[in-house]
């Protein structure tokens, strides 16, 4: 116990070391000790993440203990001191409450904005349901592109989604063609929907990649809400205004983002601020609780009129999905091009981006409990045929990482908050049908903010090519959680044998070797 | 610590500097939490005991008659807060409609471990979350407890020996 704890003494240590080295119970006793040691400082670690949080939550308590209410004292005093003060006491007693109330409800809530990201992150199912409306730019008719609904549907204790996601198309005259393809995953199959030729497909999917998949849809479900998290400047939202829908009250909170210097165009589904535009959120959250309901982006049009883009009409968190939200059943109309029972199986997906001189992949990352990563990824140059074999012989577990054309030396937090960097080690490689996955271990030299959860990774790369391609790469990913030995046999592993021919992950890759490894680094 | 700078402080927030609370709350507000959270077991009422601590400790700075000793006075603030909600619930007897008692819809799998948690006395429990959660060593836990470095060590051992009963449902422990 002492042992698992860091409780010992060196010499101590040693001498328990010694036992253990012959005692195959004990050494299994351990193994379970040092898991749970794992599970406790994972536990306080996360806690210790909200602490900013928290602090944000107390700093705003006390802003509004020390606001007077100047509005009413003089409206009182105007009271009481007219000609009618006498006769229009009960009047002016219910005015001033009124009064009271209203300013009290804006400048006191019973919840903070700044909870919202860990209420999100906390949430087992989630369910948006909204429209998405396209102003510009128009049909090849002048008329507006139809609005679509989608209704996505996330539940990550079971691994399985409803999801719609939207792509556009256009001609280069102008003319756009709004996409929606929608996927429902239920078990070990995957329906694939497309609306335009009104039939379904059907796929199957390995455990692990649902699991990585669902993760990741509800990382972009938040994206699809608020663009990205370290943009979304939740403290500056002001409340403007109140419902009453149906018995229950409603705050309705807004914030017109700025214009950000660079970024993303705003692609449908997703709002991403572009560098000339500006977007407005708009929020209805219980007056009660905070909770969330209900969501709106606006972008102003080439007039500067403010015009809907997204409308979450609904938002909920951990309720329970009718049966039909994961129904694998063709819709009404549609035809199905095959059958579940001959159905191609898929496993985590390998998107490959290739330029003239280089290609390259990232399946997949993982955030272990340290808040380390381990991150799989493939590059090749496009103008060779070579085997990569050589450049893989001689690394070692821990050591540099492999000299590919693009080589991704380390991460940072997406939007860098706080200017952590992870730098990478070589774990093992892995080969499948001559393409060269290497898994490299990137431990971070500070603490990872806490929204790292949901801002995910960016990628540092350097090109090892002659000549030098000009630009970067940018992308991210969100780091699948791994808590334990058991999340990680089960999902690094698993992803390892996914990209090996013979099916099986590399022998010498053990979470303990890992989690030593990263704990070796840091203490360096 | 810096007690001169936390004097600085103090003295800036009577002349009527009530930002410069802030500094405090950022200063101290990890410690009160932790104790809350080492006394209370339940996160919660740690965050709101924490932020009525923080609060009382505002409007109550002018009483502070050492501003040096503002972590072992608010430590105390918040200690007798915890005390008192304590003692509400014993009255009250509300354990049995505690939602925390309970596993909740969208618990996370480190559920088991905060009921564990919750049924460790408190005197090994507060040693545990300061050693896990603030990082501190059994001689500073020992300080801030008032017994000798020892009693610390034991006590940190025997929320481990407990933590593990309760986490493997009663197996034995040798």
């Amino acid at each position: 116990m002492d042992l698992a704890a860091g409780l010992l003494s060196e010499s101590e240590a040693q001498e328990l070391q010694k036992h253990l080295n012959s005692c195959a119970d004990c050494r299994s006793l351990l193994q379970a000790l040092q898991n749970e040691e794992n599970v406790l400082a994972d536990y306080f670690a996360r806690l210790e993440a909200e602490t900013a949080r928290r602090q944000e939550r107390v700093l705003r308590a006390l802003e509004r203990s020390s606001t007077t209410p100047r509005a009413t004292r003089s409206l009182w005093r105007t009271i009481m001191t007219s000609r009618y003060g006498k006769f229009g006491a009960i009047a002016a007693t219910l005015a001033l409450a009124a009064i009271a109330t209203l300013f009290l409800s804006r400048s006191t809530p019973a919840y903070a904005l700044t909870d919202l990201p860990a209420t999100f992150d906390q949430a087992r199912v989630i369910h948006l349901r909204g429209r998405h409306y396209f102003s510009s730019p128009r049909k090849p008719d002048g008329a507006e592109v139809p609005s679509v609904e989608t209704n996505n549907w996330i539940d990550l204790a079971n691994h399985r989604y409803r999801y719609t996601s939207l792509g556009a198309s256009y001609d280069g005259k102008g003319n756009v063609t709004i996409r929606a393809m929608e996927m429902v995953c239920n078990g070990p199959y995957t329906m694939m929907v497309n609306p335009e030729a009104k039939m379904v497909f059907y796929m199957r999917s390995s455990d692990l990649n649902r699991e990585v998949m669902t993760y990741r849809l509800s990382r972009m479900a938040w994206m699809e809400l608020w663009g990205r998290p370290d943009q979304l400047k939740l403290a500056e939202f002001v409340k403007v205004g109140r419902e009453n829908m149906d018995g229950t009250v409603y705050d309705i909170w807004q914030w017109d983002m700025a214009p950000a210097a660079g970024g993303d165009s705003g692609a449908p589904g997703s709002p991403v601020v572009s560098p000339s535009a500006s977007l407005r959120f708009k929020l209805w959250l219980t007056a009660d609780h905070g909770r969330l309901t209900r969501s709106q982006v606006w972008m102003p049009n080439q007039d500067g009129q403010w015009q809907l883009r997204h409308d979450y009409q609904m938002i909920e968190y951990d309720v329970e999905p009718p049966a039909s939200a994961f129904a694998l059943e063709p819709p009404p109309g549609y035809a199905a091009a095959n059958a579940k029972e001959t159905a191609p199986l898929t496993g985590l997906t390998t998107s490959i981006t290739s330029t003239d001189t280089y290609e390259y992949s990232v399946p997949v990352s993982f955030t272990l409990a340290d808040g380390s990563v381990v991150m799989g990824w493939h590059s090749s140059g496009r103008k060779t045929r070579e085997s990569q074999e050589p450049l893989f012989a001689s690394l070692v577990f821990g050591g540099p990482l492999p000299k590919l054309p693009v080589e991704f030396f380390g991460l940072k937090p997406a939007g860098a908050v706080n200017g952590t960097t992870y730098t990478g080690y070589h774990l093992a490689w892995t080969r499948k049908a001559n393409q060269f996955m290497e898994w490299g271990l990137y431990v971070p030299d500070g603490a990872p903010p806490a929204g790292v959860k949901l801002l995910g990774y960016d990628v540092l790369c350097r090109f090892n090519l002659d000549p030098q391609p000009k630009g970067t790469i940018h992308m991210a990913d969100y780091g699948f959680p791994v808590g334990n030995a058991a999340d990680f046999e089960r999902c690094v592993l698993g992803a390892m044998a996914e990209f090996s021919d013979g099916g099986t992950p590399p022998p010498d890759v053990t979470w303990q070797k890992v989690v030593d490894l990263a704990q070796k680094i840091r203490n360096h | 610590m810096n007690d001169r700078a936390d004097e600085n402080v103090i003295r800036a927030c009577r002349q009527g500097d009530q930002a410069a609370y802030a500094e405090l709350v950022q200063r101290h507000y990890r410690h009160v939490f932790a104790l809350c959270l080492g006394l209370l077991a339940s996160v919660h009422d740690a965050e709101d005991i924490a932020q009525e601590t923080m609060l009382k400790g505002l409007a109550n700075l002018r009483n502070l008659a050492q501003p040096e000793q503002f972590e072992p006075w608010i430590l105390r603030i918040a200690r007798n807060l915890c005390v008192d909600l304590l003692r509400r619930r014993k009255r009250a007897k509300t354990i049995a409609a505690d939602p925390e008692t309970a596993p909740t819809q969208g618990a996370n799998e480190n559920h088991d471990l905060e009921h564990a948690l919750r049924r460790l006395p408190q005197e090994l429990r507060l040693p545990l979350t300061m050693y896990y959660f603030e990082h501190r060593d059994a001689k500073s836990i020992a300080g801030k407890l008032g017994v000798s470095p020892s009693l610390a060590y034991q006590r940190i051992r025997e929320a481990r020996r407990q933590l593990h009963e309760l986490l493997t449902e009663g197996g034995p422990y040798e």
